[in-house]
């Protein structure tokens, strides 16, 4: 492993270092190819989830949609939104085990964790209960603003 | 094709977003953003198409509704696209995979052309039916395998060293 110095003093350094340096983080660097793939199986993932999630929250917002009760399109995509997020959560942590020391300094990296958790939160507190209600705009508009910020965060986890 | 390449390659934009420390970043997010915006709406039509989702829901409902989604998306993807294209040309042109996406990109549309202009104009037939006829559920594999291929391809091109 390439020798690592921690600038920012976050409570998990050998935590993260340790996961980097497990089997799962070893097989994860292990040839060029695995990294790609498995990536692309989150981001197809993230389209599936972002695709239908989209759909419901423009729905409630009135911006997409329209010609039946969200309540109803909710239910429907309800399903594969799960299945998204379910392909999001089982590669996100083979991907972080790669450079699990590299993420423990990067600010952003920490930005889109706690707005997952967040997002993840309302999800399963307020939102899932969309088809049941009669729809309520704001949560449309707070889920949109949450998921697409922790989208945009982890993209930008690269650059910084 | 190569003359081509150099010559973009030494355009003043070609060498601004290249240069720059903040356009191209924010070119790839935004295309990104576009690509899952075509991906992850044309999936619901795709999946209404196969009878996977939606199924109470008319097919020319569905398509009338997402559409939109996916052809902005689509039009974001391709002007961020053809910058980043832009900005690294001689990069691109000697990349295994580059092509390959552009292979699947052309696939994805073709199939969508061939179903908008083929089997969709009898949508009246089978508008409700939850099973549709089997050139519609085809056209939604074909495009859900593309889409898959064009994310991959795209990452490779991320990836690769040439």
């Amino acid at each position: 492993m390439r020798p690592h110095s921690f600038t920012y003093d976050f409570p998990f350094c050998e935590a993260f270092e340790w996961v980097e340096r497990s089997p799962i983080g070893e097989l994860m660097r292990g040839s060029k190819a695995i990294f790609p793939i498995v990536e692309s199986i989150h981001l197809i993932g993230l389209a599936l989830f972002v695709g239908t999630l989209l759909l419901i929250d423009m729905g409630l917002l009135g911006l997409a949609m329209r010609r039946q009760p969200v309540a109803e399109v909710a239910a429907a995509l309800a399903p594969w939104t799960r299945t998204g997020f379910v392909l999001l959560l089982l590669t996100g942590p083979f991907m972080f085990s790669a450079q699990a020391a590299k993420w423990h300094d990067n600010p952003v990296f920490w930005i889109k964790m706690l707005l997952l958790i967040i997002a993840t939160s309302f999800q399963w507190s307020v939102r899932r209960r969309v088809a049941l209600e009669p729809p309520a705009k704001w949560i449309g508009a707070v889920s949109l603003v949450l998921w697409i910020s922790t989208a945009l965060s982890a993209k930008m986890m690269e650059f910084v | 094709m190569l003359s081509i390449c150099q010559w973009v390659y030494h355009t003043p934009m070609s060498i601004a977003i290249r240069e720059s420390i903040w356009v191209y970043p924010i070119l790839d997010v935004l295309h990104c953003v576009g690509i899952l915006l075509v991906a992850g709406t044309i999936v619901v039509i795709d999946l209404r198409l196969l009878g996977l989702g939606m199924r109470r829901l008319p097919v020319s409902s569905v398509v009338g509704q997402v559409l939109p989604w996916t052809l902005s998306g689509f039009g974001f993807m391709a002007l961020t696209g053809s910058l980043l294209a832009w900005s690294e040309p001689l990069r691109l042109y000697h990349s295994l995979f580059f092509p390959w996406k552009l292979l699947f990109l052309a696939m994805a549309g073709v199939n969508a052309l061939l179903f908008h202009y083929g089997i969709y104009r009898e949508v009246g037939a089978w508008n409700s039916a939850p099973l549709t006829p089997a050139r519609a559920r085809l056209a939604g594999v074909v495009s859900i395998v593309c889409w898959i291929c064009v994310i991959a391809a795209g990452r490779a091109v991320g990836y690769e060293t040439t």
